[in-house]
């Protein structure tokens, strides 16, 4: 009998310490709660943040997103590159490779402005884009790139810019854009440009050549 | 104690006579030795005082681009770019022979198909003092008439790691840039003087040919719109040999500054 009492009346203690424990911890909650009150700034912050997480992690594979893109097609009027910026509608999830391979495709279609001309040459299609882990791009285009194309120092130059500008300019990760024909290295395209080497983002191209 | 060395006797004449041998090759190998450094020593002697003689001989390899299947840009119904290409640089050639100070050889005297690394090196067997390629292309956007005046460019990092180690075969033209560069500025100072194109564009780009070559090398690109005028201005012998003159002009300017600085 006394084992028992007084096994209950160590139960007893257990639950009263185990309430104040309790109790301690909702007080400190609330009090890092009114703390929380008192900064609305850094509260609002959190919110956002909540609400970003909740939207990436609710709606992740079915959310669309609008993307503008940023591609670099050849002047009709002077010897350098411009800029055309294009809506599209990129999963937010999808992985870099396959937006860059969108990118390309859209690249490929040609310029929307009757002021711009395209550099990629008809009927090339983009085999595949490939990235390593050092931030190289693989960007493997069909034959006719080679077969189709106007062949000249300068047509090949934008060609290749208009790729690698539209690839490191939209995807900060990629840091170099090599290409590949029907899957291999190539020396050049049409007997000028050496192209066994990636690129990295080059701007110059979008200024009028020195005179 | 005799007998057992007169045994032995036919070896040691074998022995004899084979060490005879050896010292009769060594004798007659001493013996022609020093005519044979003469000779050396005489036709060095000539090949250096040829130039001193006469004024200094620079060594010019021109660079026909493309040939035999590879025709180039085709710029109108018969005007292919290989064709040009070679007609310009027989054309300065011709102009050099009046210049007994200038040695022209061409990467390829016919319509012959030539590697893109052997033009290079050619000149660098040579051991040729510039590198000029030759390049005609049919401007689609914008459709103007420009010479392009082209040196080779190289990522930083490949720069800085040709200067410190022996370098590869591509990285060759690294050490040049600024000869180069300097080189292209003569050659348009001279082609805007006559006023034969009608804009002269200085551009800096990973030319192919360019980067085995291990002297001042540029490559000049005569890019024409498909434009009537142009096509016809193109066949006119007259307009190609303004052309060849121009270029000309332009090394021989670049020679004279390098003269007047050394």
């Amino acid at each position: 009998m006394i084992r028992r009492l007084g096994a209950a009346g160590n139960h007893g203690l257990i639950k009263q310490f185990l309430l104040i424990i309790l109790s301690l911890i909702i007080a400190g909650f609330g009090f890092w709660l009114w703390t929380e009150v008192k900064t609305p700034g850094q509260k609002i912050k959190r919110n956002q943040l909540l609400s970003r997480i909740l939207q990436e992690t609710a709606g992740k594979d079915k959310e669309k997103d609008l993307t503008v893109l940023q591609l670099y097609f050849a002047k009709r009027t002077h010897f350098a590159l411009a800029i055309e910026t294009r809506e599209v509608e990129l999963e937010r999830s999808t992985p870099v490779q396959q937006k860059v391979n969108r990118t390309l495709c859209e690249l490929i279609k040609g310029p929307m402005h009757d002021d711009l001309a395209p550099t990629i040459p008809v009927g090339t299609k983009l085999r595949s884009f490939f990235l390593d882990k050092n931030g190289i791009g693989y960007a493997d285009f069909s034959k006719e790139m080679i077969k189709n194309h106007p062949g000249g120092t300068w047509a090949e130059l934008i060609s290749i810019y208009s790729i690698v500008n539209t690839v490191t300019n939209n995807f900060p990760q990629v840091n170099q854009v090599k290409l590949l024909i029907d899957g291999l290295e190539v020396e050049t395209l049409r007997g000028h440009l050496d192209i066994r080497r990636g690129f990295s983002f080059n701007d110059t191209l979008t200024r009028p050549p020195q005179q | 104690m005799y007998s057992p060395s007169s045994k032995k006797s036919p070896d040691n004449l074998f022995l004899y006579a084979f060490f005879c041998q050896c010292l009769a090759l060594l004798l007659l190998y001493g013996a022609c030795r020093p005519v044979v450094a003469f000779s050396d020593d005489r036709i060095i002697e000539e090949e250096l005082l040829l130039p001193e003689e006469n004024q200094k001989t620079y060594c010019l390899v021109i660079d026909p681009g493309h040939g035999d299947k590879d025709n180039g840009s085709t710029l109108g119904a018969n005007l292919l770019e290989k064709d040009l290409t070679l007609d310009i640089a027989r054309k300065i050639k011709k102009l050099a022979l009046a210049d007994t100070g200038i040695n022209v050889v061409l990467t390829r005297s016919g319509d012959d198909d030539v590697p893109l690394e052997n033009r290079a090196a050619l000149a660098n067997h040579l051991k040729a003092d510039f590198f000029l390629s030759i390049h005609f292309s049919n401007h689609l956007y914008p459709a103007q008439d420009a010479l392009w005046i082209i040196t080779a460019v190289y990522p930083p990092e490949e720069v800085e790691f040709s200067s410190m180690t022996n370098g590869s075969w591509k990285s060759m033209q690294s050490r040049h840039l600024i000869e180069s560069r300097e080189f292209a500025q003569r050659i348009a100072k001279a082609a805007r003087t006559n006023e034969t194109f009608q804009s002269v564009n200085m551009l800096e780009a990973p030319v192919y040919v360019l980067e085995g070559a291990s002297m001042a090398a540029i490559e000049v690109e005569l890019g024409f719109s498909a434009t009537k005028e142009a096509i016809e201005k193109m066949e006119s012998d007259n307009y190609r040999l303004q052309v060849a003159k121009d270029l000309f002009q332009g090394i021989l300017d670049y020679i004279k500054e390098q003269e007047e600085k050394s």
